[in-house]
């Protein structure tokens, strides 16, 4: 099946200045990233890795520096971001964003919020047709219509969450970037809200790139996990192979670190030291290098790739041993 | 659960926000504001119907009625030359309120155009913006104004423009400020990302929703206008002395602190206080008006 998205060596760095020499920060370095239609892919990893900065590339909302996005069979990186902005491709790929307070604007009402965006990327509709848009998709996320004309101060967070969603699908798209829609949220409202876009992902059949930094929430709705550290993907299977078998240190580190009544009482292992610094990295040292259990020479000396440990599994670690047999499990 | 979305009969919508009802309620709410209000109603009917209502002529002298005190004929007294000035506040308030206006209005206009310009945009737009703030502040304002009066003559025209020119920076920077504040927020990429232009989101989605502070400050800023206006004029640069004008009559009045006339220059000065209280008070009350969250 050829892949609704495709990703290749996508960098995303950022000059910075250290003192008087100029220096850059690898946001996004060297990621490779294939999306089937209708998948769901996570991208976790712990603040400052750069899931947000590749979902944003990904997104087309900043450009980068170097690499290519092909998607649905047409390279779209070379576009600029305004040329982008207008073309048909724009409605096809739709974020929803992190914070739903501070991603509506507060002057408008969730209706004038929904259609101002379908009346911007799909030209040529009525005013009559835009309304009807926009009303099918507070059907679909679950909004009564009497809540269109309120503003956003005068909903609750999880309305608000569903208005940024129905935002995003009003102009049917066929990828959608969520960007940690539900950390800002209560975890009884989390829930309903990822109920509903899985409703929505089965009933439209939307593909989803899926950032967050909670595994859990990930496990529940991804089909496939990428996991990042500092810039580039280290690991990269399907959800449960990785819960599983995880073959990245880190992978095993995120998963030890978050809770589960399962292990109770039992001694959980810690990452020692801080990562290092994303600005200009040296590039023959694996990233991980000096905060992982199983540091070795050559792990200072060769940066290891992104290598198959597996069927569907691969990371980028020297050490990663490829998947038990599937007997064994 | 605070989401509501599953018992759609809770929704019991408001209808389309009726304003001066609105208005009303806000009103209510605070005396204060309510009586700014009625203070600004007073001010805008005296300068509309001032000549109207006036008793005396503004320049009617009457030699054997000079410094008189207050009285049921001149309820304000007369001047040196035997004006009435009662007629004469009255009659000034028109002048004096069209001057802080103006002024107002010429600096609240480009101050939103380039505030939200150095904001949004950044870079040389920014500095360049930045540097022409940072000359008109580097002058004591007053001064400035002087000096811009001087330059370019005695006229009511020049010395709304001097007063708009010194206030312009805290227009500009309150605008800078609180477009840079919301350039990154996720909705402005949202609006970004549909691919509006730069402009566009500027004037549509950024713009209006800093019109609250910006509102708020012209309205607290028509205080200072008018305070400047009256100032050239009592410093003897502005508005020329037959004609009545707050800042003029105080100025002519302050001959007469020491001989004890103390009418001639006490109600004028007290316009001016009323006229400042009532815009500062003001400020306040519409900052409440036009936040969107205030709506309901």
């Amino acid at each position: 099946m050829t892949p609704l998205l495709q990703a290749t060596a996508l960098r995303k760095l950022y000059p910075v200045k250290q003192g008087w020499s100029r220096a850059q920060l690898h946001a996004v370095d060297d990621v490779d990233l294939t999306l089937a239609p209708g998948e769901c892919l996570g991208l976790v990893g712990e603040s400052g890795c750069g899931k947000s900065t590749l979902a944003r590339l990904i997104a087309r909302l900043i450009a980068p520096s170097d690499g290519g996005i092909r998607f649905d069979g047409q390279e779209i990186a070379e576009t600029d971001l305004r040329t982008f902005a207008r073309s048909p491709e724009r409605a096809q790929i739709q974020v929803v964003f992190q914070d739903p307070h501070e991603s509506l604007n507060p002057g408008f009402t969730a209706m004038r919020i929904v259609s101002d965006h379908i009346r911007s990327l799909i030209p040529g509709l009525t005013p009559i047709q835009v309304t009807a848009r926009a009303e099918a998709a507070f059907e679909d996320v679950g909004l009564p219509l009497s809540l269109a004309r309120r503003y956003p101060h005068q909903l609750s967070g999880g309305q608000k969450a569903r208005v940024g969603i129905a935002r995003a699908i009003a102009v049917e798209p066929k990828l959608l970037i969520l960007d940690e829609p539900t950390s800002a949220l209560d975890v009884s409202v989390q829930a309903v809200i990822l109920k509903l876009l899985g409703v929505l992902r089965a009933k439209r059949g939307i593909s989803y790139i899926f950032v967050s930094h909670d595994l859990e929430v990930i496990r529940l709705i991804c089909d496939r996990v990428a996991v990042m550290y500092l810039g580039k993907i280290v690991e990269c299977a399907p959800t449960a192979q990785l819960f599983a078998h995880p073959a990245h240190p880190y992978t095993r580190a995120l998963i030890a670190g978050s809770p589960d009544p399962a292990r109770r009482g039992l001694k959980t292992e810690r990452l020692q030291g801080s990562a290092t610094s994303p600005i200009n990295p040296d590039p023959n040292r694996c990233r991980f290098a000096g905060r992982c259990p199983l540091t070795a020479p050559e792990c200072t000396a060769q940066m290891p790739q992104l290598r198959a440990v597996g069927p569907d599994q691969s990371a980028a670690c020297h050490f990663a041993q490829s998947a038990p047999a599937k007997t064994e499990s | 659960m605070t989401d509501q979305t599953q018992s759609p009969q809770t929704a019991l919508a408001p209808a389309t926000p009726d304003r001066w009802a609105e208005f009303a309620h806000l009103l209510r709410g605070n005396k204060i504001t309510f009586a700014a209000v009625l203070l600004l109603l007073l001010l805008v009917l005296l300068a509309l119907i001032g000549p109207a209502i006036a008793p005396y002529g503004a320049t009617t002298t009457d030699a054997t009625a000079s410094l008189e005190p207050p009285s049921a004929a001149h309820f304000f007294g007369t001047d040196a030359l035997g004006r009435d000035v009662f007629s004469r506040v009255v009659i000034a308030t028109r002048l004096d309120l069209a001057m802080a206006f103006g002024a107002v209005v010429l600096s609240f206009a480009v101050g939103l155009i380039l505030g939200p310009i150095a904001g949004y945009f950044g870079g040389w737009a920014d500095t360049v913006i930045g540097r022409f703030v940072d000359t008109l502040m580097a002058f004591p304002l007053f001064v400035l104004a002087m000096g811009i009066v001087a330059a370019l003559g005695n006229s009511v025209g020049n010395i709304v423009l001097a007063t708009a020119i010194i206030n312009l920076p805290f227009y500009i920077r309150t605008a800078r400020a609180e477009v840079n504040m919301r350039r990154d927020l996720t909705y402005v990429e949202a609006a970004r990302m549909a691919g509006n232009s730069p402009w566009r989101i500027l004037a549509v989605h950024i713009v209006p929703n800093i019109l609250p502070a910006m509102v708020v400050q012209a309205s607290l800023n028509l205080g200072w206008a008018i305070l400047n206006a009256a100032g050239l004029s009592f410093i003897g640069l502005g508005v020329r002395p037959p004609t009545p004008e707050w800042g003029i009559m105080v100025s002519e009045g302050a001959g007469y602190i020491f001989s004890g006339e103390w009418w001639t220059f006490t109600f004028p000065g007290l316009a001016l206080v009323l006229a400042v209280l009532c815009f500062n008070l003001l400020g306040d009350g519409l900052r409440d008006l036009l936040d969107p969250r205030s709506r309901t």
